[in-house]
């Protein structure tokens, strides 16, 4: 086996050349990394380099429908990460990005089956909707571990695949149209959706609505009490305590905070993107998402940047598929690496005793 | 709706075939998280023994060889994730979810690069069906459990071996010292990272033959991208709902390809029950498990937390 | 006289930060014996032992092992040289067996020899241990969980036995029976070395012992040609307190808080507590001394309203007694370090519902308020909006202290708070403690270091063992009189007080 000193001296050598913040340094060394891996890989399998990085940066931003491709695409990154973050930094692993996601997605149907077309009130409603059960679905490992001990990383884990088989159930049955033969509910009327922003685009409200969300983020976390008391329950919970505080309180609420944002992305999906609730429309949302909030090093507006990247990235490699026939799966492999990297670096730096994260376990 | 013994036969049979690739999966995971390694990889090891096992087929010709060589991918794979996970003590779900991501990718990538769309040729009788002699002309159990792939009888055997190994051997107390409490068994002068990369060289082998089992047994030597479809996250939370015992993992892992059975033969058995429910039920039984072992929950106590001598307990 | 089995040879030990641990010490263990390292906190017992068994390396200096130099870079090089070590915190696999605890620590040819309960339990009946190997180590009760820790450390045909403070988380009878089985170790051909502050289970039952004092020998011998008063002025000298006292003489006001009768349990590292008695008054300084890990943190915990005692009461006086606390642990529990210097100053305020505008935190407020405490408690800092992280020790301290000194609490308690300070840092931190009790504030400073407690405190009380061993006050606070409480068992503290005053 190898020693594992010596391929650390090499990162660590490259790693003290830079004077840039930990956070920063590791995340930008991380998307930089991979960025170069991604073009060797496209060099290697014959593609030529030049043009596909012009295609990909056409692709993503090169006009209004691919801008707004790559925005759609960064959304549901974004609020999951929006979600994650306040969960880790308050001190608890929310791993439930994806539960929580999908029971927004059913929250934001739950208006339109049980008031039907209701006009403008519908849309509101649903954003509404999607966020309570987002937060419900949150609370529960919260109650869970303050209650029994229960692991919070095991229990989200767990119920990510109830709310997943819970939309599929939904779907076949209770929710599908009579007469349909397609897993997926009726379509939600034109009031009760996002319609999209620019003609010819798929811009939709819950960019804006993502956006604002971050910003609101930061205010919450950087300028109220409770973000103060919040960053310093993940940080130093001996600290908390012996102010006389409960962590238990700081618990219940980030989580539901948490769960709320993440029932938004899923919400957002089926009002901005599906209108309707579909089985198997996340393919993983939550998680990337979770990887988001570590890339951006927990910040409100470093999760704007990176979620950017992960949108930019999907829209790109639709494009290098359809004009160069580069596999779109290319963009698995872009987001994949700098996540790898970036959980590779900050284990090296935890060894060397500057942990890049303080609040995580 | 006719319920005669071939239709149960049938039924069981079919639960079985579905049980193999997330039952080895969560046999690796189970020695894994034993040992203090959390492998959220688990779906990207699978993934990429799914694809190893396609190429190896491609290239061979030979099933058996398939299947060996999905098994070296798993391993292979498992070098990475592990590299980061015990050695660079990546942060293990960060770590696994990326993994997870790039696997994706990166065996979408070999399927439209190297496998090509020919369908392989030749048949894999020889690895889809070994009848055992005596035992598969009982009745019922004979189609049900005697009449399966070699792979089947060998996770049966694994299961036994593990079980024996973690309640008799060295080798396993060591692992398992090395997931309840790595600085006590440092202490010891033991090698507590070689024990779990190990322990992560094993979970990938596993969980490559179950993706190869997947590809070349379920699907007939075709490999469809993102083919393992949750099975890898399933098996983490069976090796969880199993309390990490081996006999236990086959049992669950057994009764959960049932239900899945279920989904394409309920049908034939007169069963009416939402599948989707029927599939979420485990999940609900292990969190209510999890929730009432509450902080007495035998996890092991090292598990999730990369090893660093010094910081103690 | 026969080759001791091993030898620290001049040994000198420093510290990467230049912190000269260990400075031209030598020692020599002899098989048969039990040793007895005798010390103050810092006087460098821990590093001596650290070296013994491989964890650091000598700067200067050599180890010898029945005379021949050896050099142990890490622990399994001195475990394969057949040196055994018991930590103070038990490394032991709690959901384990005895028997499979035992199994983990096997090397080599022993590999085999814990297959079976009945393996282990002929093990153990060598050392007249009687434990049950099928017992889970988790459940056992902490005087058996240590054996099982003992066992651990001879599996390896152990020549040597390391014991790192075994005796503090005893009760008496415990340690009686301790030594019964550390000598019938001895006596199958183990040299043992145990560290421990109490000079009465020394004389009790060790053969030599080697005292160190700030990083030096300072006395060596045969226990049998030593006695009680020697060995405790040999630990803690004669050090005269040559600084000043700070603060006046003051007269303690109403009682605030009072202790009757309290007991903790002990737990793996913790000796519990055990029948303490303690009325504090408003406007007095109350010195709580005691080598480290003998009740301090316990105590701590409870005037923190951190843990609840087992058996007996804590009182408030009246309702509107609050208690303001200066941690140990700077860098976990008195500070966050990624919050600003502000933010750390004034969090209980913040969060008592202060500088708000508009629902949101008035940054400028809480810097303008923050500006003032930094200029008041001398702080140095870039500015108010720096993490507390970027900050020396020193001026973190003084933040934690200008927290709790603002909160204007009736009881502030404070703990090892001039550790790692400069002289200059130190005497501010002790100067502003001096003053909180002259404006009718309690103080409770918790410290081992006696000369700062003469120096600040109106009174000082000894904790030993989790137990109350005696208070001391005014004129009668000295180093003399405070040494012996600190070191001596409950037996023969009366006596040692009398040697004391003669």
């Amino acid at each position: 086996m190898p020693e594992p000193t010596q391929q650390m001296a090499a990162l660590r050598l490259l790693l003290a050349k830079l004077s840039v913040p930990l956070s920063l340094r590791v995340t930008l060394g991380a998307f930089a990394g991979s960025l170069i891996l991604g073009l060797v890989l496209i060099a290697m399998l014959g593609f030529p380099v030049l043009s596909a990085m012009r295609v990909a940066v056409e692709g993503a931003f090169g006009d209004a429908r691919a801008m707004a491709d790559t925005l759609v695409f960064m959304t549901p990154r974004l609020l999951v990460a929006l979600g994650a973050l306040i969960a880790i930094r308050g001190g608890l692993f929310n791993l439930g990005g994806e539960g929580q996601l999908q029971m927004g997605a059913i929250g934001a149907m739950l208006p339109f089956l049980a008031f039907g077309d209701i006009g403008p009130l519908l849309m509101p409603l649903a954003i509404l909707s999607g966020a309570l059960c987002g937060a419900l679905w949150g609370l529960i490992p919260a109650v869970l571990k303050l209650w029994r001990g229960a692991d919070e990383i095991i229990v989200t884990l767990l119920m990510n695949f109830i709310a997943i088989y819970f939309v599929k159930y939904l779907v076949q049955g209770p929710m599908r149209p009579v007469g349909s033969t397609f897993n997926m509910s009726a379509q939600l009327p034109r009031e009760g959706i996002f319609v999209p922003l620019i003609d010819g685009t798929r811009l939709h409200l819950g960019v804006i609505l993502a956006v604002v969300i971050a910003l609101a983020i930061w205010v919450l976390l950087q300028h109220t009490a409770f973000g103060l008391k919040l960053r310093a329950s993940g940080q130093s919970p001996g600290f908390v305590r012996l102010q006389g505080q409960s962590a238990g309180r700081v618990a219940l609420s980030s989580m539901a905070l948490s769960g709320a944002i993440g029932g938004l992305a899923g919400a957002f999906e089926v009002l901005g993107v599906q209108y309707r609730l579909i089985d198997g429309f996340s393919s993983g949302l939550g998680f990337e998402g979770l990887a988001v909030a570590f890339l951006a090093g927990l910040e409100p507006f470093g999760a704007v940047v990176v979620s950017l990247y992960f949108g930019a990235i999907n829209s790109a490699a639709l494009a290098l598929q359809s004009s160069l026939s580069i596999p779109a799966a290319l963009a698995d492999v872009l987001s994949g690496l700098p996540i790898l990297l970036l959980a590779v670096i900050s284990g090296v730096m935890l060894i060397k005793g500057k942990p890049v994260w303080t609040s995580t376990r | 709706m006719d319920l005669n013994s071939v239709t149960i036969a049938l039924f069981l049979a079919a639960g079985v075939r579905m049980s193999v690739p997330v039952l080895l999966a969560a046999l690796g995971e189970l020695v894994s998280e034993r040992a203090g390694v959390f492998t959220i990889g688990l779906e990207g090891l699978m993934l990429f023994g799914a694809v190893a096992s396609a190429v190896g087929l491609a290239m061979t010709g030979s099933p058996v060889a398939a299947l060996a060589i999905g098994m070296l991918g798993g391993t292979l794979a498992a070098v990475v994730l592990a590299l980061g996970t015990v050695l660079a003590r990546a942060n293990q779900i960060v770590m696994g979810i990326g993994f997870n991501l790039l696997a994706m990718g990166v065996t979408s990538l070999i399927r439209q690069l190297v496998l090509g769309d020919t369908p392989p040729a030749g048949s894999l009788r020889s690895v889809t069906m070994m009848k055992l002699p005596w035992l598969s002309d009982l009745p019922v159990v004979g189609r049900a459990l005697f009449s399966q792939s070699p792979v089947f009888y060998a996770a049966v055997l694994l299961a036994v071996a593990l079980w024996l190994m973690f309640r008799f051997s060295r080798l396993g107390l060591l692992l398992r010292a090395a997931g309840e409490n790595a600085s006590a068994l440092d202490a010891a002068g033991q090698p507590v990272l070689r024990l779990r990369f190990g322990a992560a060289l094993f979970t990938g082998m596993l969980a490559g033959l179950g993706g190869a089992y997947l590809c070349i047994i379920a699907s007939g030597g075709t490999f469809i991208d993102d083919m393992t479809a949750g099975r890898g996250y399933l098996a983490i939370a069976i090796s969880i709902f199993a309390r990490w015992l081996p006999l236990r993992t086959l049992l669950v892992a057994f009764a959960l390809g049932l239900l899945e059975a279920l989904q394409f033969q309920g049908q034939y058995l007169g069963i009416q029950i939402a599948t989707p429910l029927l599939m979420a039920t485990p999940f609900v039984v292990a969190l209510v498990a999890w929730v009432v072992m509450g902080r007495v929950g035998a996890a092991p106590g090292d598990l999730g937390k990369p090893f660093l001598r010094g910081a103690g307990h | 006289m026969p080759v001791p089995i091993i030898q620290l040879d001049h040994v000198s030990k420093r510290y990467p930060n230049g912190f000269l641990a260990l400075e031209n010490v030598s020692l020599a263990l002899h098989t048969g014996d039990i040793h007895a390292l005798l010390g103050e906190n810092g006087a460098g017992k821990s590093t001596l032992m650290n070296i013994l068994y491989g964890v650091h390396e000598p700067t200067e200096g050599g180890v010898l092992m029945e005379g021949r130099e050896v050099v142990h870079r890490r622990p399994a090089d001195a475990i394969a040289n057949g040196i055994g070590m018991v930590h103070q915190h038990f490394k032991l696999v709690m959901p384990f067996t005895v028997t499979e605890n035992l199994a983990l620590v096997a090397k080599g040819a022993k590999r085999s020899a814990f297959r079976r309960h009945t393996d282990a339990r002929a093990f153990m009946e060598r050392f007249g241990i009687d434990l049950d190997p099928a017992a889970v180590v988790g459940q056992l009760p902490l005087a058996l969980q240590q054996r099982v820790e003992i066992l651990k450390a001879l599996v390896n045909e152990t020549r040597v036995l390391l014991l790192d403070e075994p005796s503090t988380i005893l009760t008496p009878a415990e340690i009686d029976n301790l030594y019964f089985t550390l000598r019938r170790i001895c006596d199958q051909g183990t040299a043992v070395a145990v560290v421990t502050h109490n000079v009465d289970e020394v004389l009790a039952n060790t053969d030599r012992y080697t005292v160190l004092k700030r990083g030096r020998t300072n006395g060596t011998g045969l226990i049998a040609e030593t006695n009680s008063a020697q060995l405790v002025e040999r630990i803690v000298g004669h050090a005269v307190s040559n600084a000043a006292r700070i603060g006046a003489e003051r007269t303690p006001g109403t009682e605030c808080l009072a202790l009757r009768d309290v007991s903790l349990r002990p737990s793996s590292g913790s000796p519990g507590l055990h029948q303490i008695d303690l009325t504090l008054r408003a406007g007095e300084v109350v010195g709580v001394a005691g080598v480290e890990g003998n009740g301090q943190t316990e105590l701590f915990d409870l005037l923190a309203g951190q843990r609840q005692p087992d058996s007996g009461s804590l009182k408030h006086s009246t309702q509107d007694i609050s208690v303001a606390l200066v941690p140990q642990d700077r860098h976990h529990e008195g500070l966050s370090l990624d919050l600003s210097v502000a933010q750390n100053l004034l969090y209980p305020r913040i969060m008592a519902g202060e500088f708000r505008r508009g629902g949101l935190l008035d940054h400028g407020a809480v810097g303008e308020q923050a500006k003032v405490m930094i200029d008041v408690s001398d702080i140095r800092t870039h500015s108010h909006a720096t993490p507390a992280r970027s900050l020396s020790g020193g001026n973190q301290q003084k933040i934690v202290l200008a927290r709790a000194l603002d909160q204007a609490a009736s009881v502030v308690v404070v703990y090892q708070p001039t550790r790692g300070l400069d002289v200059a840092a130190a005497e501010a931190v002790l100067t502003r403690l001096a003053q909180a009790a002259d404006n009718g504030t309690c103080v409770v400073v918790i410290s081992s270091n006696i000369e700062e407690l003469i120096r600040v405190s109106d009174r000082i009380l000894v904790v030993n063992g989790g137990r109350m061993t005696g208070e001391v006050k005014g004129a009668e606070m000295s180093v003399k009189a405070i040494g012996p409480l600190m070191t001596l068992g409950r037996q023969s503290h009366s006596s040692a007080l009398e040697t004391a005053d003669a």
